[in-house]
């Protein structure tokens, strides 16, 4: 017998060596970090990132950081985000929400909670305050994402297109409907809105009809009336033709693209999209109205820190990284840093900083969270992706009449409760 | 067989068994076990038995996303296969500029679905949309593309749009293999342009045009890009095809277990709709 064998150990070390060894022997005895953030593609505070992460490089020469940034509009952001963890896959360093999106990653025991560091760093710890850091921690009780931002929602207003209608800012639901079917009547689209990725929507419409009880409600006593009251409304607008005659299909980009052309004369959404706007004096940004038989109070908001920084235990633990991943997130929230965030994407700094020279719409907004009777986290920080995903997709059912908000939202609990063991 | 031959064999097939064994058939088999479990993924992992396919059984949308993506197969083979074949034809009658047409009708197939997908958002958008602005210009009313009647078809077109190329290429190969003599010896017999396309054109390439429609049906299966950038699925998963609705499970809604259920029911189909091909398009190949 010929003897092939040694060729074939040749082949499978080979194979073995490209699926494996690529990463390390191709780095140049640098520090390497690898980066997932959402402020990459169009989000406003991606300059600032970028540069920072350029002067920490310049300061830790040793280090080459490998940025994946993207933008966290839609849910590729998040599905990158969740498919590294699921694969063991993580980055150094994470900036991802928090709340029930994060549970998962929290409890794989991926990332280190923070109470430990910010012991030895008083100074560092200090500067967030005890609201932001409540906000932030994880349902066992401990901070496992350093914010630097926090941001709001509400009703954003075309100014010059309601004037040019005489009409006045939706701040009640009087107010609000007579400018849909006033906007309507005259071909300019009231709200740009997209009803496939509805995430907004659903929870303004839901916080106007049940307020903060209701809003928060989760499905831990059943459904809550409120949120079938909410879906519903949305089904009245839509009828009233508040929406593009596309809402059904577009993305929230182009809603957003929409109100942006002032072809729309509200949108509701989150001060993120301030950054992008291009006449910001005509912007005005208000909470959104309370339905008829709502129970909100008109200053309830949908606001706060749901999103920080994580540190991979696996990096922290890793010798030949020297804690350096740490040293990049005390750098990236430190108070200079977190201004020239807020300063960009317009969010209401985690952190004690005055943050000056902004148009009066970003004003407004900072105004418009310290005046608020409540803040509460979105939905979908709230409850589990499938069970708000099964709400999202319903509603353009919802709109048609094609199902009733009660059937998904029994749909969506059902889902909710099949996490939990029988 | 010689002796060493053996060793040399299984020396060759190595690479391709542990390539695909690492990156297709261990996937696949975990797919598989993740189909009898719960899981988000990370942290929840249960074992739940068969519930995640009698819920595959129970669901509404399977049903909608598995008939749009046989409707998706029919137009793959009927459109991409057919007109391949149509524009093969043509392009291989003509004297000048054959290699300009191979080039032009190849080009989409270059291009990332994601791009097309995109091109084409543009396309149907309601208030900005090139459509629609082309409608306005001529003096009509504007047009709402993407309804739950129209929105399968909607994707539909670039899907066909972007693959006639790639089929029109095989089969294009395939009659520009065809002897000459063939032709000459039928001319001086007195045959017609349409019955020379008939009875010795299509015949010859009869084996070509079976793999092409056997690729199409696999790869109507695989749609999901085009349909995820234009319309995720919807108005109202009125376009959800199998691809895009076990994406938005398992990646959206960190449901891998179910995800991963609607992902053998892919494979399944897949087998079953070759075996089924194969059979009816069971036809005595002519060698020559």
């Amino acid at each position: 017998m010929r003897k092939w064998w040694p060729s074939l150990l040749a082949v499978v070390l080979i194979l073995v060596a490209a699926l494996t060894g690529c990463s390390q022997s191709a780095d140049n005895g640098k520090i390497k970090l690898r980066v997932v953030t959402m402020f990459g593609g169009t989000d406003p505070a991606k300059k600032a990132y970028e540069q920072a992460l350029k002067d920490f490089m310049k300061a830790y020469p040793d280090v080459e950081i490998v940025d994946e940034s993207m933008t966290a509009t839609g849910d590729d952001f998040r599905t990158k985000v969740k498919t590294d963890f699921a694969s063991g896959n993580e980055p150094d360093v994470t900036f991802f929400f928090t709340g029930a999106e994060a549970e998962p990653i929290i409890q794989s025991g991926a990332v280190v909670p923070y109470e430990e560091i910010f012991a030895k760093d008083k100074a560092w710890s200090d500067a967030l305050s005890d609201n932001v850091k409540q906000q932030v921690k994880a349902k066992d009780g401990k901070i496992y994402a350093v914010p630097i931002t926090g941001f709001y929602e509400g009703l954003f207003v075309n100014k010059s297109l309601f004037k040019r209608y005489g009409l006045e800012l939706p701040t009640d639901w009087e107010k609000f409907t007579k400018a849909v079917e006033t906007f309507s009547k005259n071909g300019i689209i009231p709200i740009a809105g997209s009803l496939e990725e509805s995430y907004y929507l659903i929870e303004h419409f839901i916080l106007s009809a049940g307020g903060p009880a209701g809003h928060n409600s989760k499905f831990d006593n059943g459904i809550h009336p409120s949120w079938a009251q909410g879906l519903e409304k949305i089904k009245e607008v839509y009828d009233m033709g508040g929406f593009p005659k596309d809402a059904l299909t577009i993305k929230d980009a182009q809603a957003q693209e929409l109100f942006k052309n002032k072809q729309a004369a509200m949108i509701v959404n989150g001060s993120w999209i301030l950054g992008g706007l291009t006449d910001k004096e005509d912007v005005e940004v208000i909470p959104f109205p309370v339905m008829l038989g709502g129970k909100a109070n008109p200053q309830d908001l949908v606001a706060g820190y749901t999103s920080g920084f994580y540190l991979s235990k696996k990096s922290y633990e890793d010798k030949d990284k020297k804690g350096l991943a740490l040293e990049l997130i005390k750098y990236l929230t430190s108070k200079e840093m977190v201004k020239k965030f807020a300063e960009a994407n317009g969010g209401v700094p985690a952190v004690d900083t005055k943050v000056e020279g902004l148009p009066t719409v970003y004003q407004q907004g900072h105004q418009m969270v310290q005046e608020a009777n409540s803040l509460s986290l979105p939905i979908d920080a709230q409850i589990s992706a499938e069970a708000f995903n099964e709400i999202r997709k319903g509603i353009p059912h919802i709109v048609q009449g094609k199902k009733t908000a009660q059937e998904v939202l029994q749909a969506a609990q059902k889902i909710e409760q099949e996490k939990m063991p029988k | 067989m010689h002796k060493g031959d053996r060793g040399v064999i299984f020396f060759f097939l190595l690479p391709a068994v542990l390539l695909t064994g690492v990156f297709l058939y261990y996937p696949f088999i975990h797919s598989i076990i993740k189909s009898f479990y719960y899981s988000d993924g990370m942290f929840i992992n249960r074992f739940v038995g068969i519930e995640n396919y009698i819920r595959l059984a129970q669901d509404e949308v399977v049903k909608i996303a598995t008939l749009n993506t046989l409707e998706m197969m029919l137009y793959a083979v009927i459109f991409q296969v057919g007109l391949g074949i149509v524009l093969a034809l043509l392009v291989d009658s003509i004297r000048f500029g054959k290699n300009f047409f191979r080039s032009v009708f190849f080009f989409p197939v270059a291009i990332s679905a994601t791009a097309i997908g995109l091109m084409f958002t543009l396309f149907y958008n309601y208030d900005n949309g090139m459509l629609n602005q082309l409608l306005v210009r001529f003096g009509f009313e504007k047009v709402v593309w993407m309804t739950e009647e129209t929105s399968l078809l909607a994707v539909a077109v670039p899907v066909i749009w972007q693959y006639v190329g790639f089929y029109f290429v095989i089969i294009l190969t395939a009659i520009s293999k065809i002897p000459d003599d063939f032709y000459e010896a039928a001319q001086l017999e007195g045959i017609t342009g349409l019955q020379k396309t008939i009875y010795i054109t299509l015949p010859l390439i009869w084996g070509d045009v079976k793999t092409s429609i056997l690729l199409a049906i696999t790869g109507a299966l695989k749609v999901f890009e085009l349909v995820y950038v234009i319309s995720s699925g919807g108005p109202a998963n009125s376009s959800e095809v199998l691809g895009t609705y076990m994406y938005q499970k398992t990646f959206t809604g960190q449901a891998f277990g179910y995800g991963a259920t609607i992902a053998v029911w892919i494979v399944i189909l897949g087998l079953l709709f070759s075996v089924i091909a194969n059979r009816l398009l069971k036809k005595e190949e002519i060698t020559y």
